[in-house]
């Protein structure tokens, strides 16, 4: 063990998504601070939605994030229409399953080859791994093409789309489009057999740690836009009773909240819910991981890249799944009807649990709302991750590799720390 | 085939791009392909299949030119702009570019015209914007109306004005 002071200061993350930066002060071969920096301005969005009419909502939330609108979008469906006592017929929560395969295809396929897969190949960022790799890199850009061709079916734009609204969608795509759309997802299909193959043969570093799981779990399918919040410590629980076992807190170091389950760190995202649903999966993709030879569950966060690629896989068997039954509806949405209430929804953004709660009046003016994000439900086990990876990977490495292998650990967990930026509480002493 | 992007958001300032495109119809031969694209990061490489020469049309944000100010970068002067950080909401256009070269996706010809535009909008800053448009759509049919041809940027309309990339050192074109 080393007996040098180091200390690492990465002023500003790259490959991440928001202003973030870590700093790491070794003493005596010892971690003495390690902290993750989030100091992206606080964004005010549930400030903004008060006031709000309910149908505003879906597109304000929207604008949180660029990547993962559609998670947003969803989480806050669900919730007023919970608060309004709607329930959505089948057809809008099948094509919300298909809209949601749209948003995990674009965000996993980027960051699986631009922004992950460049720590395990050796380069500094995709430009350089295109060099060696054109092919894998070519693969990526058409997965996330398609990931967006297919927001655009129903949302109208991949960028913020405009299709949602409480109660379904204000257009059906014509039958048509939908046949054009499958045809492009079957001969996709390849691509992501390949993903997943490519993504097991990389590299990894053999690190197991111990984590708590938290994810979504529907009755039957892989979750995504509906289910109960369950973890692998045998937490089994309806969305509404998320604030009863789930508790956030700031950080003097952070913008954005960190969440602890029943007071400890866990993981959401897509190493957590494959963990937690691997009954769940499409067989196809079940063989698939299967003839990876690489375990599941799996106590490597490392292997959320291969998670990430599996998910790959099923976002286009069940769009493809989903879409070859489609029948244009006679009205894309239920009509609502507002009543004061509170109401709690959850969905499964690529990042992980997506949790949103809103109060409204009679009119469905929002009074109130709550919004947590996934990345601030990884906070701390972000820094809990760094510390102990830190520590098995070799406190006498020099900097640039633990400032490598420091970035790699974050990179992991795909942070948005866009997303995850809160308002700052203000404690005001006066004497 | 030749093709133009208007690029940005649809909305603000930033749909500049929009506006020159939308207002380029009727105006070039029906076999140049108009188009809009709203923020595409990687995606834009996709764009890229089957196309001879490409011209992309962007709102700039730059302290060092006033708004208005038609600019006009060629492909080097934008691959070689210092690199942002790499997001997860996507590359930004010098990382995309140079990606696609990496990638040998680059068209033949691909020239970026964008107008300075300034988050305040004053009267002036407006009035200003809205002359370098009206002049940039001038130019680019001018460009595409058979005046020019690909391969044939001697007399590019735009070289020789005061061009610079956001962020970066003033660049001297040919």
């Amino acid at each position: 063990m080393t007996e040098r002071s180091v200390s690492i200061h990465v002023p500003a993350m790259t490959r991440v998504e928001g202003e973030g930066a870590l700093r790491l002060r070794i003493e005596q071969g010892e971690i003495e601070e390690l902290a993750l920096d989030i100091f992206e301005p606080p964004r005010y969005f549930e400030k903004f939605l008060e006031g709000r009419r309910y149908q505003e909502v879906i597109d304000i939330v929207a604008r949180i994030c660029g990547i993962c609108p559609i998670a947003y979008q969803m989480s806050a469906a669900n919730a007023l229409e919970s608060a309004f006592g709607l329930v959505a017929d089948d057809w809008v929560r099948t094509m919300r399953r298909v809209f949601y395969c749209g948003e995990w295809l674009q965000s996993h396929a980027l960051h699986v080859h631009l922004l992950a897969a460049p720590d395990f190949l050796g380069f500094d960022s995709v430009v350089g791994m295109a060099e060696k790799h054109p092919e894998a890199v070519r693969r990526g850009l058409r997965l996330q093409a398609l990931g967006n061709e297919l927001i655009s079916l129903l949302g109208g734009r991949s960028v913020h789309p405009v299709g949602a609204r409480v109660g379904g969608f204000f257009r059906a795509p014509r039958q048509i489009e939908v046949s054009q759309m499958l045809a492009r997802l079957r001969t996709a299909l390849p691509d992501a057999e390949e993903l997943v193959q490519w993504s097991a043969g990389l590299a990894m570093p053999d690190d197991p740690q111990t984590f708590t799981c938290v994810a979504l779990r529907h009755i039957e399918d892989y979750p995504m836009a509906e289910g109960r919040i369950v973890s692998d410590s045998g937490l089994d629980i309806a969305v509404e009773a998320f604030d009863e076992h789930f508790a956030e807190e700031h950080r003097p170091q952070s913008t954005a909240l960190f969440a602890r389950l029943h007071g400890e760190p866990y993981l959401v995202g897509p190493l957590a819910r494959l963990n937690l649903n691997l009954d769940r999966l499409p067989e196809s993709s079940r063989r698939l991981l299967a003839e990876t030879g690489i375990t599941f569950p799996s106590r490597n966060m490392f292997h959320s890249l291969l998670a990430r690629a599996i998910e790959i896989h099923v976002a286009l068997v069940e769009a493809t799944r989903l879409l070859e039954d489609y029948r244009e509806p006679a009205r894309p949405y239920l009509d609502v009807r507002p009543q004061a209430g509170q109401g709690c929804g959850a969905s499964e953004a690529p990042r992980g649990l997506l949790w949103h709660r809103y109060q409204v009046d009679e009119k469905g003016v929002i009074r109130n709302a709550r919004i947590v994000p996934p990345t601030s439900q990884n906070q701390a086990r972000i820094e809990v991750d760094l510390r102990r990876s830190l520590r098995h990977f070799g406190l006498e490495h020099d900097d640039d590799a633990l400032r490598l292998r420091a970035e790699t650990v974050i990179r992991n967990y795909d942070p948005c720390i866009s997303c995850a930026t809160h308002f700052l509480q203000l404690e005001v002493k006066r004497k | 085939m030749i093709r133009v992007i208007g690029l940005g958001s649809p909305f603000g300032a930033d749909r500049l791009g929009w506006d020159v495109v939308e207002r380029l119809h009727g105006r070039v031969p029906a076999a140049v392909h108009l188009m809009t694209l709203d923020r595409p990061g990687v995606a834009l490489i996709s764009w890229m299949d089957n196309v001879d020469w490409l011209i992309l049309v962007d709102a700039v944000v730059t302290e060092r030119s006033p708004p208005g100010r038609v600019l006009h970068f060629a492909p080097e002067q934008i691959r070689h702009n210092p690199a942002g950080t790499l997001s997860s909401h996507g590359l930004n256009l010098p990382q995309t570019l140079r990606l696609a070269s990496t990638l040998g996706s680059l068209p033949r010809r691909l020239d970026l015209f964008g107008v300075v535009v300034d988050a305040c909008r004053t009267e002036n800053s407006r009035h200003g914007i809205a002359t370098g448009t009206t002049q940039l759509i001038a130019q680019l049919a001018a460009m595409l109306g058979g005046e020019h041809r690909p391969d044939s940027a001697s007399d590019d309309p735009a070289r020789g004005s005061a061009v610079q990339i956001p962020s970066a050192s003033p660049i001297k074109t040919s």
